[in-house]
């Protein structure tokens, strides 16, 4: 009982931290980028290789695979995402989802569709604390979603990037006006929503076993996080996330691990039905 | 003397609609330019398209000599022309203070974003006031007073004001058009569009504009005297 909040806790860390990017991405530009998953997905198969082929510790890439994530991201908006915004809502998901099916299939051809796990020297450690087992990846990878998490929260309202940012989730045309390059600054949103999904894809693949499917699986719970933290809020998702893994390994333990998923769609249908909010009322991205 | 604005032969059309024809004009450095007309007859489409939102199907702008054709909005601003939109359009979400601070861009020999903001600040005490107050929550004379002082946060050379009475007490409009005074006493020119003719007040020149063309253009006096705008606008 105790073991399914704590490790669901830690889970949840993982889970709110792209929830994050996914939210950020839709509060500034309205894209719902189904498309991440397959960005934590591409960053788990590079920490995968630079482990295996390359001998580098899965935590030096938490520096390295979100700049690259970043960087494919923002080929990705240029690309692609640019020419939906302003979009209809169902085109532009239908391109999302478009994408992200294709990057899965180009991971499927590159990388075989097989499910791997990333063995390396520390991930299957555990500690005891207090009478409940951390594993050492889980732990180190909720302490790196929470140093994220306050990172992006403080850059987002006390830098003038964040303000810009921000300014463009709340009026682009407006944002412009004053003087700010909206696309330059939805470009660099963009690469910072990626970002977070290359640190997510990072820390996730050291406990997580992973294959080419493993992105678009995980977008329900991006969904459910950003819908209960608020649309749009940064770090609503985050408490979103953690919330969804709390829910899911609790009801792993007490039910049974197949129906984990369950209260939670049950949780998305509830909150949009009755409060579309989310948990904190806030309406719009900040 | 190059005009700071000049505006040649400027069409406009949304589709089959063509909101403005043919329009010329020129603002010089220092001075209130009024633009009057009626709802529909194509000044805030006019605004747009000078600061870069709206396209033109013809006809020629510039600032200071450069044309602005093809420039995003955001570049012209960082011309020196600011643009307070109808509706004011303040960011709901970010405080007082993040209004301006996000308006303000860096120039060779500009103030500082501290300067800049006390400067604001010294205008609209209210501000001041209200500083860490989202502006989403602010009245609307107060929303104008900050849709204004981020326009000024650029340190323009234009301020470009759309309708920036429309919804407001008369109180509270004759204190907007007196702050107007003393912005355009400080040598930063004005380009302001109204319905409300005791704008006529603060002008040197301006227009009329009717059905998207110019009906009439000349001196304040001017406009003052033609029986036209003591028709529609003075209601004499
Ligand atoms: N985005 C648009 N798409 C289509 N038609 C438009 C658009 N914007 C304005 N128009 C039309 O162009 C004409 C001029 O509109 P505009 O808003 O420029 O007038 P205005 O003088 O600012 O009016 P108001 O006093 O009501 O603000 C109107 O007929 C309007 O319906
Ligand atoms: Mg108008």
């Amino acid at each position: 009982m105790i073991q399914a909040l704590i490790s669901g806790l830690l889970l949840g860390g993982v889970y709110g931290l792209f929830s994050m990017g996914f939210s950020l991405a839709f509060g500034v530009m309205r894209i719902i980028n189904f498309a991440h998953g397959a960005m934590v997905m591409i960053a788990m198969y590079l920490v995968f290789y630079a482990y295996t082929l390359l001998g580098i510790d899965p935590l030096w890439m938490v520096l390295l695979a979100p700049v690259a994530i970043a960087a494919l991201g923002s080929v990705v908006y240029v690309g692609v995402y640019r020419r939906f915004v302003g979009r209809t809502t169902l085109q532009q998901l239908l391109a999302a989802i478009a994408l992200g099916l294709v990057l899965q299939s180009l991971a499927e051809l590159a990388f075989s569709p097989e499910t791997r796990a990333l063995r390396n020297s520390w991930g299957s450690h555990y500690i005891l604390v207090g009478g409940v087992f951390l594993s050492y990846a889980q732990a180190i990878a909720f302490a790196v979603a929470v140093i994220c998490v306050a990172l992006v929260e403080l850059v987002l309202r006390f830098t003038r990037w964040g303000q810009a940012i921000r300014a463009v989730a709340d009026d682009a045309e407006a944002a412009e006006i004053v003087g700010q390059n909206a696309q330059a600054i939805n470009l660099g949103a963009f690469g910072l929503a990626t970002g977070l999904a290359g640190v997510a894809g990072t820390v996730l693949v050291t406990y997580y076993p992973f294959n080419p499917v493993v992105g678009f699986s995980l977008m329900p719970i991006a969904l459910i996080a950003t819908v209960l933290g608020g649309l749009g809020s940064v770090g609503g998702a985050f408490l979103g996330g953690i919330i969804c893994g709390i829910v899911q390994q609790m009801t792993s333990a007490l039910w049974a691990p197949a129906l984990q998923d369950l209260p939670l769609y049950g949780l998305l249908l509830v909150f949009l039905a009755f409060r579309p909010y989310g948990l904190f009322g806030r309406r719009a991205a900040h | 003397m190059t005009a700071l604005l000049e505006v040649r032969g400027l069409s406009v059309s949304y589709g089959g609609l063509r909101a403005l024809k043919d329009v010329s004009f020129s603002v010089a450095p220092g001075e209130c330019f009024v633009l009057l007309g009626a709802n529909g007859a194509g000044k805030t489409s006019l605004l747009r398209c000078i600061g870069g939102l709206v396209r033109p199907v013809a006809g020629a702008i510039s600032g200071n000599g450069l044309s602005l054709l093809g420039l995003r909005p955001s570049a012209i601003a960082h011309r020196g022309i600011a643009h307070v939109p109808e509706g004011r359009r303040v960011f709901p979400h970010l405080s007082v203070f993040e209004n301006l601070s996000v308006s303000w861009l860096r120039r060779p020999g500009g103030p500082t974003l501290p300067d800049a903001v006390e400067r604001i600040y010294g205008m609209f005490p209210r501000l001041a006031e209200r500083r860490h107050q989202l502006a989403g929550t602010l009245s609307g004379g107060e929303q104008q007073a900050l849709a204004i002082g981020r326009g000024l946060m650029n340190s323009p050379s234009l301020l470009m004001l759309d309708e920036p009475s429309l919804g407001l007490a008369p109180v509270i409009t004759r204190q907007v058009f007196s702050q107007l005074n003393s912005i355009r006493e400080s040598g930063i020119a004005l380009l302001l569009v109204e319905q409300n003719a005791s704008s006529l007040d603060l002008a040197t020149r301006g227009l009329v504009l009717a059905n998207g063309s110019v009906a009439l253009a000349g001196s304040r006096d001017n406009l003052r005297d033609s029986a036209f705008v003591r028709r529609a606008y003075l209601g004499l």
